[in-house]
């Protein structure tokens, strides 16, 4: 039942992204109240369907959250796309921006929902039975949402950087232009933090359910290889002093390892999370 | 050359260089089939590449010197980097702030209070502190008085906790390899085992007390799933019974500083099975021990107990068995439901079996592990935290009011400030402060 909620949740993100995709084209400010306003109704319904389903697992005495299969993490995913850009950065969640977001989540929505997944809810293997379930796949996918927006920046950037043409925009391009920099560095810290604690929390959960807080399984491999890629980011902004371009090329590279964490590990290699398909 | 060597390894470069030899590592490690024997790397890639894969240890990539030692220059750096930069850092926060740099700041507001209103700046520095902390009151050229604020000076600090706990992980990931061992205990009901089966490197190891299995329980979800599995255990020490615990999945029993993980079980027969066999239209018994070829009455084939399941898509345990007819190639596979009643699999035959009898129990695999590190490593998890919080989260500002005496009687104020950044916070102390220096006049 929860599931058929989320057909009407796709319908709301990609109204949003249309609407902040037509003020950002033909600027028109005042419609972007619009476009949250509709992201916002989707990110509501998005909620309770969630809860729901919770609720449901519950009545089936099966009872744990919604976050242990593919299409679940799906659905989570794009839940904390929208989660983090607009409880984080609801002053830059429009135009551009919030048409990326918008559309991104609207599309793993509609990837989940009609991807041909799986989506009853099915009981639990006993290594998943525990409260550190929850903490651990929240923060990663905190995580990974904050990433997917530091990637929508970089992207945006690039464009940006691209279409400048010189006379009196130009301050108006630069201005947005820092104000994209600055959005990578926030989104990317966001990530940093939550994808930490994602492996650590994911650490302590193995130790008492595998007996080894670290087992170079290659889920766990390659979210060290992001952290990895995210470490050397922030270095050589923080040191170096890198900005702009170069940042916002290893904010693409650093989401495509995170795409390769969440999807390439759990279809193209083995390892302890293969449950996850 | 001595310094030389000194600035590579306190370098920004080492480290970035590092990181991304770590990458690369995973890379490897995860795209390059581990721990397999010579021969498969050799046919899958060939003589001279697989010679090079094996001597640089990409086989094992995680423990090979090559991956070992990036990890170790890693935490030479850290180290470096923090004996190099960290005695400024404290002395810079130690240090008191000088007004001249504070008077250069940018200028932010500016208020005059008249004549009346001076008798308000005696709330001044109790306002001013509450929203910025304790000031340093310099009082400078023409009797003006500077407030000077430092806030959020920890957050340098950050940097150097995060690094400390990186160290501090990869200490206690060290005492783990050097100290600690890891391996299998498998157990039938009833039985006491205190010796283990380690993998890494292949061998056997005493544990100086014993542990019985009491108790072994399955439960099993609808579809035939397990639900959970547990073990009870008891630890008996020089003869005693010293304690007695329950080791479920996800929830370990630590004895004398030796943890045990319930990790797997497998289904066994008490006994032997008792199989039904019928051929055309005779029936007998026979008493099947598991893994042990019998020969089937007047030399007719044979049959072997090959498996046994617990609980099969939910219908309940079941045996599987290796069947060979007479003159018969290859033995076949198949499964027989052990409760009668249910419709059976379909069976080769000629010979048709069915169980008649099958008491099932269980042995329980445990995971073994004996692993000084892991406080060390939870230490440097938990430090972790307030590095991210100070290096990240604390916002760095320099604030400066200063109170000017004009003529009259009357005051000028103003504020001067800078932040890092992160620009919000700023703005909102900033807000803040006009606040409460208006309610002044």
């Amino acid at each position: 039942m929860s599931s058929k909620l989320l057909g009407w949740v796709v319908l709301f993100y990609f109204i949003g992204g249309l609407i902040f995709l037509v003020a950002a084209v033909f600027q028109q400010r005042q419609l972007n109240r619009i476009a949250q306003g509709a992201t916002l109704l989707g990110f509501g319904v998005h909620t309770v369907s969630l809860l729901w389903r919770w609720l449901e697992s519950h009545q089936m005495s099966i009872g744990r959250a919604p976050l242990s299969n593919f299409y679940e993490s799906l659905v989570f995913f794009s839940w904390a796309v929208i989660c983090v850009s607009y409880v984080s950065f609801w002053r830059q969640g429009r135009d551009y921006i919030g048409s990326f977001v918008a559309f991104l989540a609207c599309l793993i929505l509609a990837y989940a929902s009609f991807g041909g997944h799986a989506t009853q809810i099915m009981p639990l293997m006993p290594a998943l039975k525990s409260n550190w379930l929850i903490i651990h796949v929240v923060t990663c996918f905190l995580g990974y949402a904050a990433f997917a927006l530091g990637f929508g920046a970089a992207l945006l950037y690039f464009f940006l950087a691209r279409s400048a043409n010189p006379g009196a925009k130009e301050k108006d391009s630069l201005r947005r232009a820092q104000e994209l920099d600055e959005l990578i560095y926030r989104a990317i810290v966001i990530g940093f933090f939550m994808l930490t604690l994602g492996i650590l929390t994911g650490a302590v959960w193995a130790e008492s359910a595998w007996g080894r807080y670290w087992s170079w399984d290659p889920k766990e491999t390659w979210s060290l290889i992001t952290w990895l890629i995210y470490a050397l980011l922030l270095h050589a902004r923080l040191v170096r002093g890198w900005q702009g371009k170069r940042i916002a090329l290893l904010a693409v590279v650093g989401f495509m390892a995170v795409l390769f964490t969440y999807f390439g590990v759990s279809f193209l290699l083995p390892g302890l999370h293969a449950y996850l398909t | 050359m001595l310094s030389r060597l000194w600035d590579g390894l306190t370098s920004i470069r080492l480290a970035l260089l590092t990181l991304f030899l770590l990458a690369v590592g995973g890379l490897i490690g995860t795209l390059l089939p581990q721990g397999q024997p010579w021969e498969f790397y050799q046919e899958r890639f060939g003589q001279l590449p697989a010679q090079i894969y094996w001597r640089l240890g990409l086989h094992d990539i995680y423990r090979s010197p090559l991956f070992l030692s990036v990890i170790g220059l890693l935490s030479l750096n850290l180290t470096a980097c923090s004996l190099k930069r960290l005695p400024e850092v404290l002395r810079l926060l130690r240090s008191r702030p000088a007004p001249e740099a504070y008077k250069k700041l940018p200028q932010r507001l500016q208020l005059n209070l008249s004549r009346q209103d001076a008798a308000s700046l005696q709330n001044l520095e109790s306002r001013l502190s509450r929203s910025l902390g304790r000031p340093t009151v310099v009082v400078g050229e023409q009797e003006t008085t500077w407030h000077l604020f430092r806030r959020g000076r920890w957050g340098r600090l950050g940097p150097y906790l995060i690094h400390l706990s990186i160290i501090v992980i990869i200490s206690g990931a060290m005492l783990g390899n050097i100290w600690g061992f890891q391996g299998q205990l498998e157990l039938l009901e009833g039985e006491t085992g205190n010796i283990l089966t380690l993998n890494d490197p292949p061998g056997r190891k005493p544990l100086d007390f014993g542990v019985r299995l009491d108790r072994f329980q399955v439960s099993f979800y609808p579809n035939g799933t397990p639900q959970e599995f547990r073990s009870d255990l008891t630890f008996i020490k020089d003869g005693q019974e010293v304690r007695q615990a329950i080791c479920r999945v996800n929830d370990p029993v630590t004895f004398e500083d030796i943890t045990f993980y319930q990790s797997t079980y497998q289904a066994r027969p008490r006994g032997a099975v008792t199989l039904q066999v019928t051929l055309d239209d005779k029936t007998y018994t026979l008493e099947a021990p598991l893994r042990q070829r019998l020969n089937l009455p007047d030399d007719k084939g044979m049959v072997i107990v090959w498996r046994l399941e617990s609980n099969i898509s939910g219908l309940g345990p079941a045996v599987q068995l290796a069947y060979r007819p007479e003159g018969g190639g290859h033995p076949l596979l198949f499964w027989v439901l052990a409760d009668s009643s249910l419709r059976q699999p379909p069976q080769p035959g000629p010979h048709i079996f069915r169980v008649e009898n099958l008491d099932l129990t269980y042995s329980s695999g445990l995971l073994v592990k004996y692993d000084p590190g892991v406080y060390v490593v939870y230490a440097g998890f938990i430090l972790l935290l307030p590095g991210f919080w100070l290096a990240f989260f604390v916002p760095r500002q320099r604030w400066a009011v200063a109170v000017r005496p004009q003529g009259k009687g009357g005051y000028s104020i103003t504020v001067y400030g800078v932040g890092d950044r992160q620009k919000f916070a700023f703005q909102r102390r900033l807000a803040g402060l006009q606040g409460k220096l208006e309610e002044l006049a």
